[in-house]
């Protein structure tokens, strides 16, 4: 049977190993080159970050779309004055998530040069398409199609803004 | 001794120069027939053709503010990349940029990217993915997965089939004779095709879109201030096609006999004319806009036009 080691008998190994201890080998030029090969991949495309972004927007808006879906007027139900101004509130949560990440994605690229100089008047035709379709849901607020059209607009202006500030471009 | 053997065809596959201005070269490297080929210039002007030799040749001028270049092989990959020097970042730097011509296995999947590069590519049955920046491309008789990509710059194509990609920024798209599935984009910029594509997919802001297809069998076009045209020859069974629209015109013209039900929403403007039948379009009870649903010929296919401030028209061929 191994005999238990004492406190004292403890304590004195210990004492036998060196302060600090070095690695078989030098492990950090591979560490350098895991760094700087996962930099390269998320520079390809999106960041992680904006994808996260983009998707987290599209699922509110699947989510908006499917209580637009799902709403009394859909149904058939007569719909009642608190069931517009629940679509209301749906659609503003929709602007404003959108307008938000938005709002996000121009700050982080602001010093950032664009690939074209003329891409702000295209993204203030988005925006404009983004009010006639508001105004028009104003009339029809379940409306899906609309809603769906609306979701695509603010949308393609993420798209804009990230494609003219592509980072493939911007690492050559 | 025998290692050094082993590795003498390896390093025998790889050049690799420091380049000086206006270089000339002509250089093959073998290769598999359908590896892969990257090719990486930040300037001027690629043509890339497929030919049947297992074998990637390029010919032509380096770029003359190149710090160097390398082209080798390393396994199933051929590479070539042109290296600029740190200092000329600015896109708009002096002097030429390169004028390459490359011929590479035609089943290889090519991937060729550069900053202000016009691309020419032809004759490739491997996936073939191009991205500039300012810059066109010209791409014909291509196959499988093909994305082309600029931002500042116009895409011609021609018989392409398989999967296909197709995005600009600022410019136009132009297609003829492709086939298979389809998706243009452009946000400044016209949009032409005449093809034979079954699934098509556009979005286009500020532009002129103006397609022919002959059978399609869906259809999905969503587009702000646009002019949009389209002319269908046949609607495949069950088929769908659907655009959204804000601001602008949309024009769809489809067989006299074509058996389809329609769901046309006009919002808040533009109005509705219907030559396809002598169904008329309603007005809602409150608010503006028209709208009009009808089956035509037994309902096989089905169309959804949905705008806001835009003029619809339906129209027999």
């Amino acid at each position: 049977m191994k005999k238990p080691n004492s406190i004292d008998q403890m304590l004195a190994d210990e004492r036998q190993f060196p302060e600090n201890m070095d690695p078989p080998r030098d492990l950090w030029p591979g560490i350098e080159q895991a760094i700087s090969r996962h930099q390269q991949k998320s520079s390809k495309g999106l960041s992680v970050n904006y994808k996260i972004a983009l998707s987290s927007a599209a699922s509110i808006f699947v989510a908006v779309l499917a209580i637009q879906l799902f709403n009394p007027s859909q149904s058939g139900l007569p719909q009642t004055p608190s069931d517009q101004g629940q679509s209301n509130s749906g659609i503003n949560a929709l602007v404003k998530t959108f307008e938000h990440e938005k709002q996000q994605m121009l700050v982080l690229f602001k010093d950032q040069p664009a690939a074209i100089n003329d891409w702000q008047p295209q993204l203030l035709e988005l925006e404009a398409a983004a009010t006639s379709l508001r105004q028009a849901l104003n009339n029809d607020p379940n409306n899906a199609v609309l809603i769906r059209m609306l979701g695509n607009t603010y949308q393609q202006q993420l798209d804009l803004i990230n494609r003219v500030h592509a980072p493939q471009w911007q690492k050559i | 001794m025998k290692q050094l053997i082993k590795l003498l065809p390896l390093a025998l596959s790889i050049f690799c120069y420091q380049s000086w201005a206006g270089e000339k070269i002509d250089l093959n490297l073998e290769a598999t027939p359908d590896g892969r080929v990257t090719i990486d210039n930040m300037r001027g002007k690629i043509t890339i053709i497929g030919w049947d030799k297992n074998l990637v040749h390029v010919k032509g001028e380096i770029d003359d503010s190149a710090k160097s270049y390398e082209f080798r092989n390393t396994g199933n990959r051929i590479m070539f990349e042109v290296e600029m020097p740190r200092f000329d970042r600015q896109i708009d730097g002096g002097g030429e940029g390169s004028d390459l011509v490359f011929y590479i296995p035609k089943a290889s999947r090519l991937d060729a990217e550069g900053v202000q590069v016009n691309f020419t590519v032809s004759g490739l049955s491997g996936s073939t993915d191009i991205d500039t920046i300012n810059g066109n491309i010209v791409a014909k008789n291509l196959s499988q997965e093909i994305e082309l990509r600029t931002i500042n710059g116009s895409i011609d194509s021609e018989n392409l089939s398989g999967e296909i990609e197709m995005t600009t920024v600022n410019g136009s798209i132009s297609d003829s004779h492709s086939e298979g599935v389809m998706e243009l984009t452009t946000v400044n910029g016209p949009i032409s095709s005449v093809s034979s594509a079954s699934e098509v997919e556009i979005e286009s802001v500020n532009s002129v879109i103006d397609v022919n297809f002959t059978t399609i069998q869906k259809l999905n076009i969503r587009s702000a201030n646009a002019r949009i045209k389209v002319g269908i020859t046949e609607l495949a069974q069950r088929s769908h096609i659907n655009v959204d629209s804000v601001s602008g015109q949309v024009e769809l013209s489809l067989p006299t006999n074509v058996s389809a039900d329609f769901s046309v929403q006009n919002h808040a403007g533009g109005g509705i004319s219907n030559s396809l039948s002598a169904d008329k379009p309603h007005r809602p009870k409150y608010g503006p806009g028209r709208s009009l649903d009808m089956s035509l010929n037994g309902g096989n296919a089905e169309v959804s036009i949905t705008t806001v401030n835009a003029k619809v028209s339906l129209k027999p061929n």
